[in-house]
């Protein structure tokens, strides 16, 4: 017991960090692209149809890789970021980019939730967009951005698991190496297990934090 | 008082590249504070508002009325700046406000203030984070601002609800919120789009009467988007009837209420006195508008006597509108054709409007 325990420990701290780092990094990616989205969309506060059009092709082709394929493919960026395309480093550049067109649409759904009618007040008070935006949109979409996050987080629990099967580290890793290489079913279940510790928490946890924005509305 | 917009408004241009010389050397009517000139708006190829015109004098609460669908919140739309006319322009005191954009169009917005028939407030924020939003946008000093927002949320009387979130207010505390919001700048026009139709009619009175009390304390001008009549009569100096987009009667309440001479008004108007379905069938029913001296004269039992005809009152009211009081009956005749028809025309000698209740159209001798 002490033993699997031993084992587990490492990965679950390397899968938490990469999935972490790279929900840092597709939210900075991904958000401003949302934002973009909602702002240019037809009937936006600046409709811009062309761009509009390319962006949206752009996102949703960049969703529909496989994340598998979508990391092999990105060995060379890996290694111009971090400097290699192994370890758990490593799998933040291919996680954060298979998660960002996913953050994209996340902030582009919670922000076309808001009522018209609201940007319309937000309009008449002679504001600026950058300032409708932040002061007025994001705040407005909250519960919907936070419940789209913990979203995120979840699935990038899950790629994490994949990356670690080609070398990134972590829980999906450990999974693979003990549990199918070295027939270690109980290490494989463990870790499966923790898995699915971390995907409970974050929903609740994002749940709560929802709960908590909406009662003080 | 708050008073750091006032260099911005200043800063306003008068005149803008994109609005030909011609339209801003045609002088605007002496003395409106709003002026709609010819404005025309489609959508998908629909046209929406047709070649709308309107001329608000300062200080006056204006009605725009008509049916859903009439066109009269977009017009609403293209005068507070939300919406760009395909063709026409919107003056504010003179200056030309429409084709506007950057800074300029900001600016200008901001001598405007809308309220809406949802409220449209900031979930987000509390009461009084909702009136601060455009004093924050217009880059007011914090604590000038505190001020203004303390003083606004005092004036429609919710000072004591100033933090609380607005998600959990009532219909008439939001829209006061709103109306707060909508002052936060010092505007010169403020806008209502079906501001009371939410609301109960109680609250409607609350409400309308506190535009009133806003309209006389800052000096107002107010230009109102209903389809409610009762609006129009409550609040409204003057009116203009909308139907199929385009502004087919204007003129002061008094004349609307006691003369209605489109089909589109003569409808608004009967509609402060519906009539049943049953009441339709007993032909000929027929609608009496009292206005002027004829409401204080014996006018029915005067006619009893002196015509072969017996009238039976259905139903009736009296309006107030603009100071003046109209009397509405809706009556039907019994006897000879030829008694009826002399009645009526005698009616109509005595200054007594009467018009079929069915179709809307007048009599005539």
């Amino acid at each position: 017991m002490l033993d699997l325990l031993d084992l587990l420990a490492r990965p679950t701290i390397e899968t938490i960090a990469m999935v972490a780092a790279s929900t840092l990094a597709a939210v900075l990616l991904g958000a401003p692209v949302g934002l973009l989205l909602y702002l240019i969309a037809p009937g936006g506060l600046s409709e811009r149809p062309t761009l509009r059009r390319v962006l949206d092709r752009a996102v949703n082709a960049l969703r529909s890789f496989p994340f598998i394929i979508l990391m092999i493919m990105l060995f060379p960026l890996s290694r111009l970021v971090v400097g290699t395309s192994i370890g758990t480093a490593a799998a933040v550049v291919p996680l954060a980019i298979a998660a960002a067109p996913f953050v994209a649409r996340v902030v582009e759904s919670a922000l076309s939730e808001i009522d018209r009618g609201v940007v319309d007040a937000a309009v008449s008070s002679g504001a600026s967009k950058a300032r409708i935006a932040f002061a007025i949109l994001l705040p407005e979409a909250m519960p919907s951005l936070v419940s789209g996050l913990s979203l995120t987080v979840i699935n990038l629990i899950g790629y994490s698991a994949m990356a670690g099967a080609i070398g990134g580290g972590g829980l999906g890793d450990l999974a693979v190496r003990f549990g199918y290489h070295r027939f270690r079913i109980d290490v494989m279940v463990a870790a499966v297990l923790v898995i699915l510790v971390l995907v409970e928490g974050t929903q609740a946890a994002g749940n709560a934090v929802v709960r908590r924005i909406k009662s003080m509305r | 008082m708050f008073h750091a917009e006032r260099p911005l408004k200043a800063a306003l241009p008068t005149s803008h590249p994109s609005i030909d010389d011609k339209t801003i050397q045609a002088a605007s009517l002496p003395g409106s504070k709003l002026e709609l000139r010819s404005l025309t708006k489609s959508f998908g190829g629909k046209a929406v508002v047709r070649d709308a015109s309107i001329s608000v004098r300062p200080g006056a609460v204006y009605g725009v009325i008509g049916r859903s669908g009439a066109g009269k919140s977009t017009l609403l739309r293209m005068a507070a700046l939300l919406e760009t006319p395909d063709t026409g322009i919107a003056l504010y005191g003179g200056s030309p406000v429409s084709g506007l954009a950057g800074r300029a169009l900001l600016l200008a917005r901001r001598r405007a203030g809308v309220v809406f028939q949802s409220f449209n407030l900031f979930g987000s924020r509390t009461a009084a984070g909702n009136v601060a939003f455009p004093l924050e946008a217009a880059g007011a000093p914090k604590a000038a601002a505190r001020e203004r927002v303390a003083m606004l949320l005092d004036l429609v009387g919710l000072a004591d609800k100033a933090d609380k979130p607005v998600g959990r207010f009532s219909g008439g505390e939001k829209q006061r919120v709103a109306i707060a919001r909508a002052l936060a700048n010092e505007p010169e026009i403020l806008f209502c789009d079906e501001a009371t139709s939410a609301l109960d009619p109680e609250t409607t009175r609350s409400v309308l009467d506190l535009l009133l009390s806003i309209r006389d304390r800052l000096g107002l001008t107010v230009l109102m988007v209903t389809h409610q009549m009762e609006v129009v009569r409550r609040v409204c100096d003057e009116v203009a009837v909308m139907d199929a987009g385009r502004i087919v009667e204007t003129g002061t309440v008094e004349s609307l209420f006691a003369s209605p001479r489109t089909k589109a008004a003569k409808r608004l108007v009967a509609d402060l006195l519906p009539l049943e379905a049953e009441e339709l069938e007993d032909d000929p029913v027929c609608r009496l508008r009292f206005a002027g001296k004829s409401a204080s004269q014996p006018v029915l039992s005067r006619l009893s006597r002196e015509f072969p005809v017996e009238v039976n009152i259905l139903r009736g009211t009296i309006h107030e509108a603009g100071g003046s009081r109209f009397g509405e009956l809706v009556v039907t005749f019994q006897g000879e054709d030829a008694a009826i028809a002399a009645a009526k025309d005698w009616l109509k000698s005595q200054g007594v409007a009467a018009e079929s209740a069915v179709t809307g159209e007048a009599y005539h001798a």
